[in-house]
């Protein structure tokens, strides 16, 4: 199921608002900036996550996060309210997050030899103890393998699967048919699958 | 060749219908490869769903509040570029005069004692009236 809005990081001083989407859009649009802090507290935590699961932390995730919501901003005259507030700041953000995977790869290619972009080799522990630390390794590699998948592969995962949108909203986010998600995510656990296993987790996902 | 496919996928994430689900059912019992295919695709899926979810930036709903606010008033925008660009400039030539005035203070207290000397190497021997008498 789709997870709630976490709390931990808003500030207390925005009070929490239980008006409908359309209430609040409502609000916005006749000049209440309070209804947009209420909007902004309601959807950033999942902007938030799914902008640093597409491309970990750090500033840019920060600022794509921001311009999210400066962009729903600017579009709540002309948001019909089709879709609801959160699937459609998600789109933003999703995009806004391919388009800086896309600008970083550019980037990447001019200023940094291939061979030193895989994240694999630095992050993954090779000594492992414990089941703690089973676990941990387990992680880690999961973690890696999901930024080695192509970004469109990893936007579906990140939305199916990690923030449990179903397979309707996630093809809204993505704009793509409802089928082009289920062979992204079909060629993404594959994906998913072979590279875990070439980096040692093959025990991990046969039969106890 | 993984045996993964679209059809798995869904019955992992409880997407299929109650026919493709009695198929599934009737093939979990009596395929071991399917029955192992789906068992990792099962484990693969929680794993994914139990990755702990990211740690955001404290306070960050603020700061997109502010700079939603920023975007409204042009006015607002340009005070608050100039006030970036300001401290972006200011800030290091700040910090090297603070430097600058630190070092010239220490070298004025060190000189302070041969100041004497310091002036007669700047005053010519005739404008000095000390020779003169």
């Amino acid at each position: 199921m789709k997870r709630e809005p976490e709390v931990s990081n808003t500030v207390p001083t925005i009070p929490s608002d239980a008006r409908t989407d359309a209430e609040l859009l409502a609000a916005v649009r006749s000049g209440d900036e309070r209804a947009f802090a209420a909007i902004v507290q309601q959807h950033h935590r999942a902007v938030e996550r799914i902008v640093i699961r597409m491309l970990d932390h750090g500033d840019e995730a920060n600022d794509v996060v921001q311009e999210a919501f400066i962009r729903l901003h600017q579009n709540l005259d002309t948001f019909r309210g089709e879709a609801a507030i959160g699937t459609y700041v998600n789109r933003i953000a999703i995009n806004l997050a391919l388009n800086a995977l896309r600008r970083r790869r550019w980037q990447l290619k001019r200023f940094v030899r291939r061979d030193v972009i895989g994240r694999g080799a630095v992050d993954e522990p090779t000594v492992v103890q414990d089941e703690e630390a089973v676990s941990a390794d387990r992680r880690i590699k999961l973690e890696a393998a999901l930024h080695r998948l192509p970004d469109q592969q990893r936007a579906v995962v990140v939305l199916r699967i990690l923030e449990g949108f179903s397979t309707k909203e996630t093809a809204e986010m993505l704009k793509v048919p409802a089928g082009t998600v289920m062979s992204r995510l079909t060629r993404a656990l594959q994906k998913l699958q072979t590279d875990l296993r070439a980096h040692g987790l093959e025990s991990a996902y046969e039969l106890d | 060749m993984s045996l993964i496919d679209e059809t798995l996928v869904r019955t992992v994430l409880g997407e299929t219908s109650a026919s493709e689900l009695q198929a599934h059912e009737l093939r979990m019992s009596q395929d071991a490869a399917y029955r192992e295919t789906f068992n990792q695709l099962s484990r693969l899926q929680h794993d994914l769903v139990s990755l702990p979810e990211p740690v955001g930036t404290p306070a960050h709903d603020r700061r997109i509040l502010a700079a939603v606010g920023a975007q409204q008033d042009p006015a607002r925008v340009f005070t608050t570029a100039l006030s970036h660009q300001f401290w972006r400039v200011a800030a290091p030539a700040l910090a090297a005069a603070a430097i600058l005035l630190v070092l010239a203070t220490q070298r004025s207290t060190d000189t302070s004692d041969t100041s004497t000397e310091t002036l007669s190497t700047w005053y010519p021997i005739s404008a000095d009236p000390t020779a003169r008498s």
